[in-house]
């Protein structure tokens, strides 16, 4: 996080470096919070968000026929969550001729725990394992 | 909050250590005291001689379910009941014999050792198919050795006191930042049964 002092003080608002590694990609927009930030075309991107306020829900749209291998947020590699990103029909994935859009919260490190945490309760492993994959 | 002392370490896990500055209510984790007499230096000269596997954190499996292949702890869906020595306790005699005081409480369903090597690192993650209550009985920890809970601060491993953690249910984390091994002990146990239920849940009925 490079939006304050690391410092005991709670943050407020956040610029974390977003970066993400595509498998297959043609040219492809990059949006946050439904901003453009880039029109690229290389398997691999990094750049700096604009400002970000902290625990307020933001969005990432890679808008082309991708599939996203990798996404790193603030450093942070955030795993098997690239398979939780929204895909046009509304399903969850990380591959689409369209769109994929993930959700994201700042500091990075606690929406990411807090997500791990949710996903991997032996509750809701209880329900992937009967109804399969279950949308957040 | 935590500063590590290297940036060797993934930056979930520095950020984790720098920033949650929660403390614990009581609920993930917790001293226990266990009700027999034993010497950590004497289980540690045994334990520094166990046979580890090469795991990034060294594991050696040393009670369970009989006749069965390391179930990597005591699942939830377990319906075992006989539970063994999983090596020759021979050689070790001081940790045979704190097993057998183990039992003598109530059966133990699952014990491995793990040393951690200096700077080592357990990512974030949680256990969900674990039996959730697990007592950690430190044999060294060593100046920077962490074991941290998400929103329920680190646990206290001062003077080598045993706690009682819940790993299934909350994400945690543990960092070596030392020079130095660091050496731990962990075990499930029937915690239905009397003697356990009152060591872990005193107040319970």
């Amino acid at each position: 996080m490079v939006g304050g002092k690391e410092t005991a003080a709670p943050q407020q608002m956040s610029i974390i470096s977003v970066q993400f590694t595509l498998k297959t990609a043609t040219d492809y927009t990059v949006l946050l919070d439904g901003e453009t930030i880039v029109e690229h075309s290389q398997p691999t991107l990094e750049f700096n968000t604009p400002i970000l306020k902290d625990h307020r829900m933001h969005t990432l749209d890679i808008r082309g026929s991708v599939q996203v291998e990798s996404l790193v947020l603030d450093g942070i590699d955030t795993e098997y969550y690239t398979h939780h990103g929204f895909v046009s029909d509304g399903a969850r994935g990380n591959s689409d001729n369209n769109n994929v859009r993930y959700y994201f919260q700042t500091p990075v490190w606690k929406w990411f725990l807090e997500w791990k945490q949710h996903d991997n309760s032996k509750y809701r492993l209880i329900s992937k394992a009967h109804s399969g994959f279950l949308p957040l | 909050m935590t500063i590590l002392n290297t940036d060797l370490y993934p930056k979930l896990i520095r950020d984790f250590f720098l920033f949650d500055h929660s403390v614990s209510d009581g609920t993930a984790h917790k001293p226990v005291t266990l009700p027999f007499a034993y010497d950590p230096t004497e289980l540690l000269q045994e334990a520094e001689q166990l046979p580890y596997d090469d795991r990034p954190v060294n594991r050696c499996y040393v009670w369970g379910p009989t006749a069965q292949s390391d179930p990597g702890c005591d699942l939830l869906t377990s319906t075992d009941t006989d539970y063994t020595a999983q090596i020759d306790l021979t050689p070790y005699p001081k940790i045979q014999s704190f097993i057998d005081s183990l039992n003598a409480v109530g059966p133990i369903t699952y014990l491995t050792f793990k040393r951690m090597k200096p700077r080592g690192y357990i990512m974030p993650h949680i256990d969900s198919e674990c039996n959730p209550h697990k007592i950690y009985v430190p044999l060294s920890w060593p100046t920077g050795s962490e074991f941290k809970m998400f929103g329920q601060g680190n646990i206290d491993f001062t003077d080598l006191k045993p706690n009682l953690i819940n790993t299934s249910d909350v994400i945690h984390s543990v960092v070596n930042d030392s020079d130095e091994h660091r050496i731990i002990f962990s075990f499930y146990a029937d915690w239905s049964h009397p003697g356990w239920k009152q060591i872990a849940w005193p107040d319970s009925k």
